[in-house]
């Protein structure tokens, strides 16, 4: 089990800290072969809605994007499924966990006890699929802005995977939601609560992956 | 004279215990005796000092917590060679003395003034005087005394201030027709406590001497108002004296064997008092009033005079000098019937007071009784005679033995069970429930040399290293009591005397089988201390995971360890003693050498959250204390202790090949500060149901990392219900979770199939918003539940591990490590 122990305004720190010690990777780079990619280019994609975007930590072998969501959208949380190719491995932060929190939401109860458990989740699945969510769990809590960078994950170059210059990496996001912002409140009639306590689908779009 | 000793413990005992602060500095105490002439000097000065105490005990009213109308009368007085004054006073309130209020000071050489104040009755607030007038009070005591012949003497009165959580009182005596103790309902008072914590009171004291009544010097305190009798005494002391006896009994186990009893002075009736192990009071007979020395043993019965009670009562009253007749008493239960209410289990006594198993003051009752009386007393030789400690707590504090044991919680028998209590600070023993043609598996005694002295040690170690009794320091625990039990037996059976313990014969392994006769026939004891996996269940060597076990299962570490320390270790590989950590063999120190070692590292270097480790350091340690460093003994626990892979057997073997779980849930973690008993959790891993998950676990000290998953038994109903697990550790996990059931999991290395770990996993269901798809959605559910409960969540009940009511952190937590064991990212 992961908890954050450390509180949000460590969390530059740490990121710093990830990054610094190479996330998940830890196999040496073969020497390449002629023509052979050595790392990731990025693209990010157009609009102003759900989007991946590359945050500017990322390194040549590791892509950290930043999952943003269109601005003055308030919410709760966010989910996704994002499938990568082979060549592209997911990685993990200096916490062990492959999605990082960057401090827009509020993940702590009223009591904002730094070592209380949070809603804050990543695994991979069969496929070759990241699912990572991060989700307020106190109502009291307001909702947030989604036009921030609202979590990161890595994606790792991977060296042995024989990958040649401008082989493209298609990326795709299979399903994400989002807690919305009026869920209800505890004195709600349940079945007005029934209806507003659902996550909503989102559309969520990605940038071109190419190996480099 | 003995007394029957219901469990409880009165108020008055945890007041006294809680009130033991003083209210000032304790002044510069002197533990040089004064000479002579000092003494004389101090003693004249005793009146002027005590009226200073009583003085200043009047300044201090306010930190006792007593009243402007309290007061103090002086009571005893003595001042000690040290020069120390101690003067007991009565409490008074109003000019009235406060029952059983005393307040006790000391005056110190230099004049320093200590007040004790655990004996202070505090929150008295009565004003006014009683309604009855004193003779009113005396007239109803005499109705109650009834003399029959002519009162020499007339009753004293004194109004009195009466604390009313006195009120009542059983009173037992012993019976010499039944030879038991009985209540005594002459001296018993049903009283109804008054409600107010103190009333006024009168205490009559009444003397009767003539030929019609005899001798009786019977005191009562009747209420001032109501004129209730609240409680009732009698003023007679014992005024003999027993004395030691040796008895002899005849043991199932044993033969005839010696007791050391004690006899009447009155009546020269024998009781099971071994008057000399034990010189200072049993504490739960001395918080109840009762004085009891020497190691004394005991039925249990029901009291069904005071609420069913379970009590037990002393083998007293034996006119007889020879106990038992060596057979089992036959376990009284009607096969036929069903429950614990059987009537053929019980027998009443004459006065219809006590229910106890039908038997138990039969010769054959006896029996178990000598067993245990003679087990328990050898113990206590054993530790006085090979280590000089006296008694359990090195102290001479007396113990008990109950037999034909009862079980306090449920008002039913308690056939298969012995066990140390340390409330009690002695020991109980079952009587065993074997029956050829229906319970054949039962026990056919609990009493057994080995066990008595597993039991006793049980005691010795709460008084030594006092290791917790769980995980690995409650499987040393266990252990160190199955290893003196051991030690015990060779003890005696080596002749019982002198300092030494003599080693079993060379090669009977049943010697080191734990109640080996304690079995039904064919079975084979408890516990096989050379090889304890041989019950299917325990451990013969140290691994990552082994807090799973029961301490009983666990100890099988430790025990392998003393038997190899003490016996040796075979180098062949079809024998049972030997170790595949230790393919060479070794050769015993005998129990002697090893039983010093031991008893040292319990006494002077463990400390009570020992883990295998550390035992085995403090047993280095105490044989290079014992025998030098660098010594054969030193050496020999090494070689021991690395046959139970704990450690090197020489400081030059390389390290181990070891295999261990994750630590998913450390010390400090959100999870074990908030678990009830966190370290059971610390290694627990949550997975999801009906997922495909891998498996994942460190392995150390080899560059083949290579391991083989298994399933490690777990089967509900006759079923395998852990799910399906292959090889390489992918785990199917189970489609249904049985919420606290623990499956283990085995990783076994490839490069040393001897090392493995065993995983403890907890099936959980987290599909909270029930669409059968497992995702980080469902967390997203989770959270919109969070803090909400049954009554306002509207449909997805979030159900994480089995929570249907409330939806919190625990959900949160479980949620989050099932979900990433089950789908790791690397």
């Amino acid at each position: 089990m992961h908890f954050r122990t450390l509180s949000l305004a460590l969390t530059g720190l740490i990121l710093s800290l990830g990054l610094a010690c190479g996330g998940g990777s830890s196999s040496p780079a073969p020497t390449p072969a002629p023509g052979a990619a050595a790392g990731f280019a990025y693209t990010d994609p157009p609009g102003s809605g759900w989007r991946l975007v590359k945050d500017a930590s990322s390194t040549t072998t590791k892509l950290v994007l930043n999952l943003v969501g269109p601005d003055g959208t308030l919410t709760r949380g966010v989910g996704l499924h994002l499938q990568a190719p082979a060549g592209v491995k997911f990685g993990t932060f200096a916490d062990g966990l492959a999605i990082h929190d960057t401090g827009v939401y509020d993940l702590l109860s009223e009591a904002n006890d730094a070592t209380e458990p949070i809603a804050l989740v990543a695994g991979v699945k069969t496929g070759n699929v990241l699912t990572a969510g991060i989700f307020q769990k106190s109502r009291a809590k307001s909702a947030k802005n989604s036009g921030a960078a609202l979590c990161q994950i890595i994606l790792t170059f991977d060296a042995t995977a024989g990958l040649k210059v401008g082989d493209a990496l298609p990326l795709l996001v299979q399903k994400a939601k989002v807690i919305p912002q009026d869920i209800g409140t505890a004195t709600d009639d349940l079945r007005v609560l029934d209806q507003k306590m659902r996550m909503a689908d989102i559309t969520v779009a990605v940038g071109s992956l190419s190996a480099h | 004279m003995f007394h029957t000793l219901p469990r409880t413990v009165s108020a008055l005992v945890l007041t006294m215990a809680a009130g033991t602060g003083h209210l000032t500095a304790a002044p510069a105490v002197s533990s040089q005796n004064l000479s002579s002439t000092q003494l004389v000097a101090l003693k004249a000065q005793e009146p002027a000092r005590v009226a200073q105490a009583q003085s200043h005990l009047l300044t201090v009213r306010d930190q006792l917590g007593l009243g402007q109308l309290a007061g103090f009368t002086v009571r005893t007085t003595l001042t000690n060679p040290q020069g120390r004054t101690v003067a007991r006073f009565n409490q008074t309130h109003a000019g009235h003395r406060v029952w059983a209020g005393e307040a006790i000071a000391h005056v110190e050489v230099n004049g320093a003034i200590q007040p004790m104040a655990q004996g202070v009755k505090t929150g008295i607030t009565l004003t006014g005087a009683p309604r009855l007038s004193a003779d009113e009070a005396r007239a109803i005591a005499l109705r109650n005394l009834a003399p029959k012949g002519v009162m020499s003497q007339a009753p004293k009165v004194e109004q009195v201030v009466f604390p009313t959580r006195y009120t009542g009182g059983m009173v037992s005596r012993f019976d010499a027709t039944a030879k038991r103790e009985i209540l005594d309902k002459e001296l018993s008072t049903w009283a109804k406590a008054p409600a107010e914590p103190y009333v006024w009171a009168y205490e009559v004291r009444t003397k009767l001497t003539n030929k019609q009544d005899g001798h009786k010097e019977l005191s009562y305190i009747i209420d001032g108002n109501t004129g209730a009798i609240l409680r009732k005494w009698s003023g007679l002391q014992a005024d003999t004296a027993d004395t030691p006896a040796i008895n002899t009994g005849n043991s199932f186990f044993r033969g005839p064997v010696a007791l050391s009893t004690s006899q009447s002075s009155t009546d020269g009736t024998y009781t099971l008092a071994a008057l000399d192990r034990g010189t200072k009071p049993h504490p739960l007979a001395a918080s109840q009033g009762i004085t009891q020395l020497g190691m004394t043993t005991y039925y249990a019965y029901y009291d069904l005079a005071n609420w069913n009670q379970y009590s037990f009562t002393p083998f007293a009253g034996h006119a007889a000098s020879t106990w038992g007749d060596g057979t089992r008493m036959p376990y009284p239960y009607n096969w036929s019937a069903t429950g614990w209410d059987d009537p053929n289990l019980w027998e009443f006594s004459a006065d219809g007071n006590q229910r106890y198993l039908q038997g138990t003051l039969s010769l054959a009752g006896e029996t178990s009784a000598v067993d245990a009386h003679f087990g328990v007393c050898s113990t206590w030789d054993f530790f006085k005679n090979v280590f000089g400690r006296v008694g359990i707590d090195n102290l001479d504090t007396s113990t008990l033995a109950v037999v034909s044991d009862l079980n306090p919680f449920n008002g039913g028998a308690f056939p298969d069970n012995a066990y140390w209590s340390s409330w009690d600070f002695g020991m109980h023993f079952g009587e065993g429930s074997y029956d050829a043609a229906h319970n054949p598996t039962g026990l056919l005694a609990i009493t057994e040399l080995d066990i008595t002295a597993h039991e006793l040690a049980h005691g010795v170690m709460e008084y030594s290293a006092s290791l917790i009794y769980a995980g690995q320091s409650g499987g040393i625990n266990e252990g160190n009591s199955d290893f003196f039990g051991k030690m015990v037996q060779a003890y005696v059976e080596g002749g019982a005397t002198g300092a030494s313990v003599p080693d079993f014969p060379v090669g009977d392994l049943t010697k080191w089988e734990v109640g080996h006769n304690s079995a039904p026939p064919g079975g084979s004891g408890f516990r096989s201390m050379f090889k304890q996996s041989k019950d299917g269940i325990s451990a013969d060597w140290h691994f990552d995971g082994i807090d799973i076990l029961d301490v009983h299962y666990s100890s099988g570490v430790f025990n392998r360890a003393m038997f190899f320390l003490t016996t040796g270790a075979s180098a062949s590989a079809t024998s049972e003693t030997y170790s595949p950590f230790l393919p060479q063999g070794m050769t015993g120190i005998g129990n002697d050498k090893a039983s010093r070692i031991w008893y040292k590292a319990i006494t002077e270097h463990l400390s009570s959250d020992a883990d295998f480790a550390a035992a085995r350091a403090a047993a280095i340690r105490s044989a290079q204390e014992l025998y030098g460093a660098g010594s054969a003994e030193e050496l020999a626990v090494w070689k021991a202790w690395a046959g139970v892979n704990v450690g090197p057997a020489t400081p030059a073997e390389a390290p181990r090949v070891w295999v261990s779980w994750p630590t998913t849930n450390p010390e400090g973690s959100w999870f074990f500060n908030h678990a009830a008993d966190g370290s059971r959790w610390t290694n627990l891993q949550f997975f999801p149901t009906r997922t495909q998950a891998r498996l994942k676990v460190d392995v150390a000290n080899t560059t083949n990392t290579g391991i083989t998953y298994s399933l490690a038994s777990y089967r509900l109903n006759g079923q395998d219900m852990g799910g399906l697990i292959s090889p390489d550790g992918i785990w199917t996990t189970p489609s249904n979770t049985y919420y606290g059931d623990i499956i283990k999991l085995k990783a076994t290395s490839q490069a040393a199939p001897d090392q493995f770990a065993l995983g403890k996993a907890m099936v959980v269901e987290i599909d909270a918003d029930m669409d059968t798809q497992l995702e980080v959605f469902d967390l997203g559910y989770v959270a919109m539940n969070w803090g909400l409960n049954a009554n306002s969540i509207p449909k997805f009940t979030a159900n994480i591990a089995g929570s249907y009511d409330f939806v919190d952190d625990w959900s949160v937590v479980i949620f989050n490590e099932a979900y990433t064991n089950a789908f790791r990212v690397h």
